[in-house]
């Protein structure tokens, strides 16, 4: 076959001006006009407050780091950290249950997170830490039938433990939901594929389901702990000695009310901080699998070329 | 003859008021390659999902070597038969999807191993080398490491296969192979399924590739509306098709 002349490429003098490598960016004035603004009036607020005598600077630093203000921030920490891990232990029955067939399952599940997540957090405290009042035995027994345990409510229900099961109780609600959300994010596929290949439905979920769903699962769960972490604040309406209580108790003696309320701030700021770092870095673990469009690109780069060379 | 690995006996099976399987039976011996065609809708891929149970069938009964799918006799009384026991029957049937379902979180090899380890509790050293031979075998051992997000269409679907093959499988079941693929790449997996069937692996491929029925299949099964309408050796069925359905469908492929 006889190949036509290619037509002759058409120079313009310009041409060398017009390669791009060589481009410069035009000056972003309204950038640099919005900049300037918010520098001036950041710069001004923050020297405002850092001169404001009322905020009792010094007495910030001379309580950053108290006793009683650390036993308070240790008891915010490990309340919050149990109330999530058994939130989210209780969440993942939950959210299955919420996702099943079976009315029984689905109804438990479906009327757990109505009145957890339906009720305030403060409310269940308050009725947890009162327990005594609406029973004061506690007893497992045989439905309508003798009782084998029983214990005293008021022995059993001390600040500790009404926080914990409060907290944690609330938290399972929303758990379960962000849960939920994940499992359902999951192709269908992948749950066919597995039971395809022989895997029992609980070794499709912990193997190939969940996994995936941790995607979903981890940046609203940050979200929950950082809630939770402030929300263990809570507590201190029943006498439990967290972050807040305990500054409380301090400035009830010394009427330096903002300065010590300054120090649980910031130490909440500082907690909240390292826990988004945390966060970003777990995002990145699950999704290893899908991060992937530079080396693919690149791959399919190099099949072009290969196929342009046959 | 040698008994058949599979036997399918008026099957029937609708969603809702939709009948998509009106009564099919069907016979595959061992090392047979079966190739399923049919218009979209026929219910083709339907009656692979329920070999192995991914749907669950209304009337009739399949068995697979010698065991009925999903149920029991016991003294004389069909019982269903619980998770764990359905679990054990799949995984004498390997599957290969249309859309590939390879686990994205997990790298060639991991997906490979996974069932083999996971389900039949092969020892994982082993697992591991005999997945490095299947990998080889599709062409990927360079991709051993990768994720599937890193690979073509055509590649995800050879590692499937491999990770079908890993099981051991008594029955391979392929759903439209390469029905998602880039027409460049459908070349690369059907040259991987027609070396399969050589090596006596008994398959049955819903498929629209008439040239791997032709050339691949000792049988070819053509269905439309919920029934087989037509079946025989290739050269017979997509030469001289008997039925009228079965000349019009083949009629636009040629």
């Amino acid at each position: 076959m006889k190949t036509a002349p290619l037509p002759e490429l058409q120079d313009s003098p310009e041409d060398s001006l017009r390669d791009v490598a060589g481009a410069h960016l035009p000056l972003p004035k309204s950038k640099i006009i919005l900049w300037v603004i918010v520098l001036l009036f950041g710069s001004d607020f923050a020297l405002t407050v850092a001169t404001n005598k009322n905020f009792g600077w010094p007495t910030v630093g001379q309580y950053f780091f108290n006793e009683t203000v650390l036993q308070g921030l240790w008891v915010t920490l490990w309340l919050a950290v149990v109330s999530m891990l058994i939130g989210v232990v209780l969440g993942l029955p939950i959210a299955i249950g919420r996702m099943s067939k079976d009315p029984l399952a689905r109804g438990l599940s479906n009327a757990y997170v109505w009145i957890f997540r339906g009720t305030p957090l403060l409310v269940q405290l308050i009725i947890w830490y009162n327990l005594s009042f609406l029973f004061p035995k506690i007893a497992l027994k045989i439905p309508f039938g003798p009782s084998l345990v029983q214990w005293d409510a008021n022995a059993l229900i001390t600040p500790i433990t009404a926080a914990i099961i409060g907290l944690a109780l609330n938290e399972a609600a929303y758990m379960a939901e962000i849960i939920r959300g994940g499992l359902l994010s999951v192709p269908r596929g992948q749950r066919e594929t597995a039971e395809a290949f022989g895997m029992k439905p609980m070794r499709a979920l912990w193997r190939i389901i969940i996994p995936q769903a941790m995607k979903t699962i981890v940046p609203p769960t940050g979200n929950q702990f950082i809630n939770m972490i402030k929300a263990t604040s809570l507590v201190s309406v029943i006498a439990m000695a967290d972050l807040l209580y305990s500054v409380q108790s301090i400035y009830n003696r010394t009427f330096e009310v903002i300065p010590l309320l300054m120090v649980a701030v910031l130490w909440y700021l500082l907690i909240t901080s390292i826990l988004s770092y945390a966060q970003s870095h777990i995002e990145r673990y699950y999704s290893r699998g899908d991060s992937m469009h530079a080396a693919r690109s690149t791959s399919d780069d190099a099949k072009t070329t290969e196929e342009d060379a046959k | 003859m040698t008994s058949p690995i599979l036997r399918a006996r008026n099957l029937h099976k609708s969603f809702g008021n939709n009948e998509v399987l009106k009564g099919i039976d069907l016979d595959v011996a061992p090392s047979e390659v079966v190739a399923i065609l049919g218009p979209s809708g026929s219910g083709k891929s339907t009656f692979l999902r329920c070999i192995n149970r991914l749907e669950h069938i209304d009337k009739g009964f399949i068995e697979v070597d010698g065991e009925q799918i999903g149920y029991q006799l016991k003294n004389g009384k069909l019982v269903a038969l619980p998770n764990a026991a359905i679990a054990r029957q799949r995984g004498k049937m390997g599957m290969v999807f249309q859309s590939f379902n390879l686990f994205p979180h997990m790298t060639v090899l991991q997906n490979v191993i996974e069932a083999p380890v996971g389900v039949h509790r092969v020892n994982k050293a082993e697992a591991i080398e005999t997945a490095r031979e299947l990998i080889a075998k599709v062409g990927l051992s360079e991709k051993l490491n990768a994720y599937p997000g890193q690979l073509s269409g055509g590649q995800q679907q050879r590692v499937a296969i491999a990770r079908a093959l890993a099981i051991k499988p008594k029955i391979l079941l392929f759903d439209e192979p390469t029905s998602a693929l880039d027409p460049e790449l459908v070349g690369e997996v059907l040259a991987t399924m027609r070396d399969l069937a050589s090596q006596g692996l008994t398959m049955i491929v819903v498929t629209h590739e008439i040239g791997f029925a032709r050339e691949a299949a000792d049988r070819v099964v053509f269905m439309d509306g919920g029934y087989v309408i037509e079946q025989g050796k290739p050269e017979d069925v997509l030469v001289k098709p008997q039925h009228a359905r079965t000349q019009a469908f083949l009629s636009r492929f040629i």
